[in-house]
């Protein structure tokens, strides 16, 4: 980890004794900032080191946040349980998927997870067990802590993303993900089982965003297909890793905390025009900051 | 008794859409043995290496390499066993230091991470003071040295040589062929040499293939290519311009 | 009575339109190589200008196809110079983002002139309807299945015969080849996204006829384009009409055996295995660059 990065842990280590002194409102954006953090740390391993762009991330965000709601209110699990159940579900069937889908490249590759994430929202809604349309209402968390408690959540999940990004950075087998990146064929001719590696990145990018889905769900305890599915969020995250820079350890999450707070701020000014000013605010951030500020 | 072939290479045919580009290819190479292949473009000798390395998969016929079929196994397989390439267009890994470059394959299809191994490597090729710099910046003659000592990395048996002379003048073509020559009696690794520079080919090797439109037309000593009439047809108009 | 005839007709008559209202989307994908995440939004905006002219001034829909057709052509014009032609250069998937910012700069802007209320365009023609045989026709329906055909077929005479279409079509072949012989890539990309955004408005009109919009319709639009525009293969007049139909096909059987819930979820299904085991459709159209 260089200088920059390590500065970067102390004011994640520091935040952690922050959340007693916040009032609800920050509480609410830091939590939301965390969430983006971990899901943009997580395809950046995807695509910042890999170099496969899964648009349609959010796909396992749903699976993670479903399967923990359908275990918790139709099976009666506590959470503890149905969270990590949630999350390697989704990266099973990440793992599964994996070798077929990733034959495709480049926006081929990003669509196709984007249709696949429409068509399991849409799934979802013509479902029974899973509430329909109209969703599932979870339990409200009363335990210690109380919302507080998501927000240490989120905190360790992108506490665990960011060492995971910087152990991919240094370590050999983040080697095999950034030939992959660089030239597949040539990698697979230098020794690399591109097959697996690449899986394998693909079902930990799964892994924490099912995390993050089921921590999503029963902080919200209500979800319907629509929320968990979103496209918005998968390009929230895409945004995020734009402005960050993508392939760096620091980058995503400097850009999901700008992006977290830039966006509150602008929807406490503007509520009525917000989606037409983050619309805009995408379209000017490809424009102008193609590659993000934290240099590779 | 023969000495035992190292490669050997049954009736492979291949064919992309309709089009035959080999078409019932079968020769040997020897343990240490340096062969040469040539042909006008088009004629399949691209295609020959990508099937041998196993990116290509052929539609008909067998390559055994020390005397076990390969046919089924994937490029990486094929790398840990000892057959190492390089490209005709160079893909080396460019946002990746020129010392990153060697340590994958050694990591992955050689004996394993050693950084001392591989700037000793660098060293053999001649780029260890560059070892540092993001790979993505060297000159061509550069590149083509790194694909090499990434080849290098995986311990060859044999090495696969796509075009390594093609747009290097004549200084960089005497390197690297000093360069070859003392890499083949150090290591004792086979080589098939992929080239549109005869005369540098004619300095290496006692052997040549001389494909045309995915046949074999002519195999033999480099020497008796002027005499075939065939290689003469099929070159017809493309004579060597080397150094 | 045996409900299957009915249901070919219904498929027969929606194929065609989505057939036209697909081609620019692949028009735009095949040429320009790129994914256009707004061109249902763009849809939306035609059906928008459509409703606001035939409620304000009275101007019937069909009569204000060319002036759909105008104003898609300009902002296509507008949004390749200002906005596409600066990310051409990157990467593919920056390109998908930027248009997903201007689709959903777009569904709000209109949400915020129109609200989200579901529109639709009222003509007095809208209910009429007349009995074949075992069939029931509604005219309107038998309106834009052949205006569909006949502004399909322009498209198609254009790219065929026109110098403008010639050059278009090579510069989809062969970018590189297409300069050669001096034709400005430049430039037709520039015609391009005219014609497939001026495509996209116009098939607006015939769609605020056939249904009810509300401006956050434009993603579902864009993935029955793309649905269309894969399972043909790209930039080729025969394989929209090809995908055309097989939409038209997949939504009404769809709909009819298994109920509506279900025929968004039929058609990212069909899309989602399309790319996964035939990249390149039925057809065999030629994609641009990569495999």
């Amino acid at each position: 980890m260089g200088r920059p990065e390590r500065i970067l842990l102390v004011l994640l280590l520091v935040l952690l004794i922050f959340p007693p002194l916040l009032t609800q409102y920050w509480e609410r954006v830091l939590t939301s900032a965390l969430m983006i953090s971990s899901l943009a740390l997580a395809q950046n391993i995807l695509l910042g080191y890999t170099g496969y762009p899964a648009f349609g991330c959010i796909a396992f965000f749903g699976i993670g946040g479903y399967t923990t709601a359908v275990l918790m209110k139709n099976y009666g699990m506590p959470f503890w349980v149905s969270l990590p159940a949630g999350a390697l579900f989704a990266a099973l069937l990440a793992l599964i998927i994996a070798p077929p889908l990733m034959r495709l490249k480049s926006h081929y590759f990003a669509i196709t997870t984007l249709a696949l994430q429409l068509a399991l929202g849409e799934f979802v809604a013509n479902l029974e067990f899973t509430g329909g349309a109209q969703g599932i209402n979870l339990p409200i968390y009363r335990g210690p802590g109380g919302y507080l408690v998501f927000f240490y959540m989120f905190w360790a999940l992108t506490l665990f993303s960011f060492l995971l990004n910087a152990y991919i950075d240094k370590s050999t087998f983040g080697y095999a993900l950034k030939a992959i990146r660089e030239d597949e064929v040539a990698a697979e001719t230098l020794g690399v089982n591109t097959v697996i590696f690449k899986s394998i990145s693909f079902s930990v990018m799964a892994l924490i965003t099912g995390f993050a889905g089921g921590i999503y769900a029963y902080w919200i305890t209500y979800i319907d297909p629509t929320s968990m599915f979103d496209p918005l969020l998968s390009v929230k995250v895409f945004v995020a890793l734009l402005i960050g820079g993508l392939g760096t350890v620091g980058g995503p999450l400097v850009g999901a905390f700008l992006l977290e707070i830039l966006s509150e701020v602008l929807w406490g000014q503007f509520p009525k025009v917000h989606g037409l000013i983050l619309g805009l605010l995408i379209v000017l951030i490809v424009l102008i900051i193609p590659s993000g500020i934290w240099r590779r | 008794m023969e000495e035992m072939s190292l490669l050997v290479v049954e009736e492979v045919s291949k064919s992309f859409g309709g089009n035959r580009a080999l078409d019932g290819v079968s020769f040997t190479l020897g343990e240490g043995e340096i062969l040469g292949i040539v042909g006008p473009n088009g004629s399949g000798k691209t295609t020959l290496l990508n099937i041998l390395s196993g990116i290509v998969r052929q539609d008909s016929g067998t390559v055994l390499f020390m005397g076990r079929p390969i046919d089924g196994l994937r490029p990486h397989l094929r790398a840990k066993m000892g057959i190492g390439r390089t490209f005709q267009i160079t893909r080396i890994f460019s946002n990746l230091t020129v010392l990153e470059n060697v340590m994958i394959p050694l990591h992955y299809g050689g004996p394993g991470s050693d950084r001392d191994r591989a700037e000793e490597i660098l060293s053999m090729v001649g780029l260890i003071e560059m070892k540092d710099r993001r790979a993505g910046g060297l000159s061509l003659a550069q590149r083509k040295r790194l694909e090499l000592a990434r080849a290098l990395a995986l311990q060859p048996k044999v090495l696969l040589l796509d075009e390594v002379f093609a747009g290097l003048n004549p200084v960089s073509i005497r390197e690297i062929l000093d360069l070859l020559k003392t890499l083949h009696s150090e290591t004792g690794v086979a080589i098939i040499l992929v080239e549109h520079v005869l005369k540098a080919l004619f300095q290496i090797t006692r052997r040549v293939i001389v494909l045309s439109e995915g046949r074999i037309i002519y195999e033999g000593p480099p020497e008796g290519m002027a005499e075939s009439r065939e290689v003469v047809k099929a070159y017809l108009g493309e004579r060597y311009e080397g150094p | 009575m045996d409900i299957i005839p009915q249901l070919i007709l219904e498929s027969l008559l929606l194929g065609a339109f989505y057939a036209f209202m697909s081609l620019g989307f692949s028009l735009t994908w095949g040429v320009l190589n790129i994914i256009n995440l707004a061109y249902g939004s763009y849809i939306l905006l035609g059906s928008y200008l459509a409703y606001s002219l035939y409620t304000y001034l009275g101007i019937d829909p069909i009569l204000s196809l060319p002036v759909s057709f105008g104003a898609g052509f300009l902002l296509g014009l507008l949004t390749q110079r200002v906005l596409i032609d600066r990310v051409m250069r990157l990467e593919p998937f920056m390109v998908l983002i930027l248009t997903f910012g201007l689709d959903i700069f777009l569904a709000n802007l209109l949400n915020l002139v129109f609200r989200a209320d579901v529109r639709s365009i009222d003509v007095p023609y809208a209910e009429r309807s007349f009995i074949l045989g075992p069939l029931v026709v509604t005219e309107v329906k038998v309106a834009v299945f052949l205006l569909s055909l006949v502004l399909t077929g322009s498209v198609y005479l254009l790219l065929q015969r026109t110098w403008t279409g010639r050059s278009i079509r090579a510069v989809a072949l062969d970018r590189e080849g297409a300069q050669i012989v001096g034709i400005s890539p430049t430039r037709v990309f520039l015609i391009t996204s005219g014609l497939g955004t001026g495509i996209a408005l116009s098939s607006g009109n015939l769609y605020g006829v056939l249904q009810g919009f509300t401006p956050f319709d434009g993603g579902m639009l864009t993935v029955k384009a793309f649905l269309v525009s894969i399972v043909g293969g790209l930039g080729r007049v025969e394989s929209a009409l090809a995908g055309g139909l097989f939409l038209g096909f997949l939504e009404v059987f769809t709909a009819f055996y298994l109920g509506e819930g279900w025929k968004f979820f039929a058609s990212l299904i069909a899309m989602f295995l399309f790319l996964l085991l035939r990249p390149r459709g039925l057809l065999g159209g030629k994609y641009y660059g990569e495999t």
